[in-house]
């Protein structure tokens, strides 16, 4: 009878402690599982130089008066390494402004769209933009967004599974779109 | 006797409960299973559409974004869909302004039209987003698409819809663009 009487006791707490995070602005964080492994053969291989800024590299999305919120930045720096050295091989990751001499493109990924959704919905959009390395200027840029549901009743656990979905499928999406564009053919010399 | 007389009340309630524990448990067990198949199986899906352009709008070069009412579309709300559509227009390749339709540059070569309904339900979200694209000067509808998003878990920021909708509309920036 103790025993009993203390797990209701804990589920009780466990209750006042939701609600009590979620009316203070306390957030739970949702941890995103993503490791996309080594790097396949280059694609398109060519010297690039990638640039990654601190907003890309941290962000992370809250949702005002919900009590989640996810740290997307390490998951998007091993989403953005991944997809250059898998499409042009030879990646030289940049973090301050310069780049290698002999890049052909400097790459810059930036985050357009972030969502968290109750009981696991969770989306992402990017937009790569490809620039010249000597002057800076934008010579073509490619846009991916991906989303990815996955209901259940432990909305922690839903949000979990559902951002570690949505980063392979981002991944995968990214890769075709890459490998499918004739501006980025041309781009790289192929 | 009085010893035989106060197990047998306890034994025959063990057995009670074990009767009644099996059965619960077993309800327990489905109860959890049930909610799960049920959130896997039905995944709900926005509802997108999409008219492809009439003509070749590869041409043009300057969008220009309005609101379709513009009194009573003041709001941060609004702003931020028209910003939404803007951005996305620009990250595709079409390079977008928006405002006032009558601060509408002269050379605008494509008026953008959007309507965005935006529902609450504990918190602002919005519920759908419609996009006509039209010629800046003969006034001709070229192309449109419309997104709604009402399920919870379905819903999405302005400007995941505002790409998705121009997505669907011009398949070909999913290739990539030059600015």
């Amino acid at each position: 009878m103790k025993k009993s009487f203390h797990h209701r006791h804990v589920a009780a707490i466990t209750m006042i402690l939701f609600m009590l995070a979620a009316c203070t602005g306390w957030a739970f964080t949702t941890p995103i599982d993503y490791e996309p492994g080594p790097a396949a053969a280059p694609t398109l291989p060519c010297p690039v130089a990638l640039s990654l800024s601190p907003e890309f590299t941290s962000y992370h999305h809250s949702v005002p008066g919900w009590a989640y919120h996810a740290d997307f930045g390490p998951a998007l720096q091993k989403y953005a390494i991944f997809v250059a050295r898998s499409v042009f091989g030879d990646v030289q990751v940049l973090d301050s402004q310069g780049s290698r001499p002999d890049a052909k493109l400097l790459l810059v990924p930036r985050v357009t769209s972030s969502d968290l959704a109750e009981h696991g919905g969770v989306a992402l959009g990017i937009q790569w933009d490809f620039k010249d390395p000597k002057t800076g200027q934008t010579l073509f840029t490619m846009h991916v967004q991906c989303e990815t549901v996955s209901p259940g009743m432990n909305p922690l656990a839903a949000l979990r599974r559902a951002a570690a979905g949505m980063m392979a499928n981002l991944t995968l999406l990214t890769l075709q779109r890459f490998n499918a564009s004739s501006g980025l053919q041309q781009l790289s010399g192929h | 006797m009085n010893n035989l007389d106060g197990k047998r009340p306890q034994a025959l309630e063990s057995q009670t409960r074990k009767q009644l524990f099996r059965p619960l448990l077993l309800a327990a067990f489905l109860a959890c299973l049930a909610p799960g198949c049920a959130t896997q199986v039905i995944v709900p899906k926005p509802e997108l559409a999409a008219q492809l352009p009439v003509v070749n709008m590869s041409g043009m070069k300057k969008f220009y974004v309005v609101h379709d009412v513009e009194a009573g579309r003041q709001d941060d709300k609004h702003f931020r869909s028209l910003h939404a559509v803007q951005e996305a227009l620009t990250d595709h390749g079409m390079p977008a302004t928006s405002g006032l339709l009558s601060a509408m540059p002269g050379d605008t070569d494509c008026k953008v039209v959007i309507q965005d309904h935006w529902f609450w339900d504990t918190y602002w979200y919005l519920l759908s987003l419609d996009i006509k694209f039209y010629d800046a000067h003969s006034g001709n509808l070229l192309a449109s698409g419309h997104e709604r998003r009402a399920p919870p878990v379905m819903r999405r920021t302005p400007e995941f819809m505002a790409n998705e909708v121009v997505e669907a509309v011009f398949p070909s920036s999913l290739e990539g663009s030059k600015p």
